[in-house]
């Protein structure tokens, strides 16, 4: 019988999570780090593990968080260096 | 050690492969040798037989189909080259990206050594609130970290104001 891996698991919820506010981006980032290693864990597992598509799911959801961040700095980064050149 | 050699080349021969000299050679050795007839004889029967046969039409996209599942085995066995692996450098980069701005907007006091004790207290207020104290207005975190930029930008607008002591605001936005 396959067993779900916990590592694709704990991925998918972590990225989830990061969407709701508790800390920060930190969530995100470990939810794709751990995403990578249940990859890992369940291709190598010789089909023992199942859960590849959290895994993926982990790893889209952190990443979609991290640009949506991104996206918003590079929109808003030129104006906060503008003002605070100002100050100078 | 001759009829050794002959042999390995009667298939050249039957199919007309060989040079004229080789094929002189060959002939020539064929009319001495009774061993080396028989196999010949051998290898034109075979022949005929095989071109009795139907030749098999592949499907459209056999070779197509067929280097397809040579792929997917051979990406199987591999196992850890999956294409999104090789993304996952981008929102890494991305993150800390994201991670040097936060860091650079709260150091940012020290950094452009603002004295101004009440931006100060106010900014380092601001940090608390959106990464230590949970008490941000929407659940949603993407709009706390909007929220955050907003709410620093406007700041640093009250302070350039007292800075230049007038209400006209050097910077443009406050034009707007």
């Amino acid at each position: 019988m396959k067993i779900i891996s916990k590592l694709a698991v704990a991925s998918f919820v972590l990225s989830l999570v990061s969407f709701i506010q508790l800390f920060g981006i930190e969530k995100a980032i470990l939810s794709i780090i751990l995403g990578v290693f249940a990859l890992k864990e369940i291709l190598n597992s010789q089909e023992e593990l199942k859960g590849k598509n959290y895994a993926y799911a982990g790893i889209i959801f952190g990443s979609l968080y991290i640009l949506v961040l991104l996206v918003f700095v590079i929109l808003k980064g030129p104006e906060i260096f503008k003002l605070l050149s100002h100050l100078r | 050690m001759k009829c050794k050699k002959v042999k390995r080349k009667l298939y050249a021969y039957i199919d007309n492969e060989l040079t004229d000299t080789e094929k002189q050679f060959i002939f020539e050795h064929l009319n001495k040798c009774e061993d080396c007839k028989k196999g010949l004889d051998e290898l034109l029967l075979q022949n005929q037989f095989l071109k009795k046969l139907e030749a098999i039409e592949p499907s459209v996209n056999f070779r197509a189909k067929f280097w397809q599942r040579v792929e997917s085995v051979q990406e199987e066995k591999q196992g850890v080259k999956i294409s999104l692996l090789r993304w996952v450098p981008v929102p890494v980069f991305c993150s800390v990206v994201v991670i040097l701005f936060l860091t650079f907007l709260v150091l940012s006091p020290v950094l452009y050594g603002i004295s101004d004790v009440e931006t100060n207290r106010k900014i380092s207020a601001l940090a608390q609130r959106t990464f230590i104290v949970q008490l941000q207005q929407t659940g949603f975190a993407p709009l706390n970290f909007i929220n955050f930029c907003e709410e620093y930008c406007r700041i640093l607008h009250e302070h350039c104001q007292r800075k230049t002591g007038s209400t006209k605001c050097i910077c443009g936005r406050c034009e707007i």
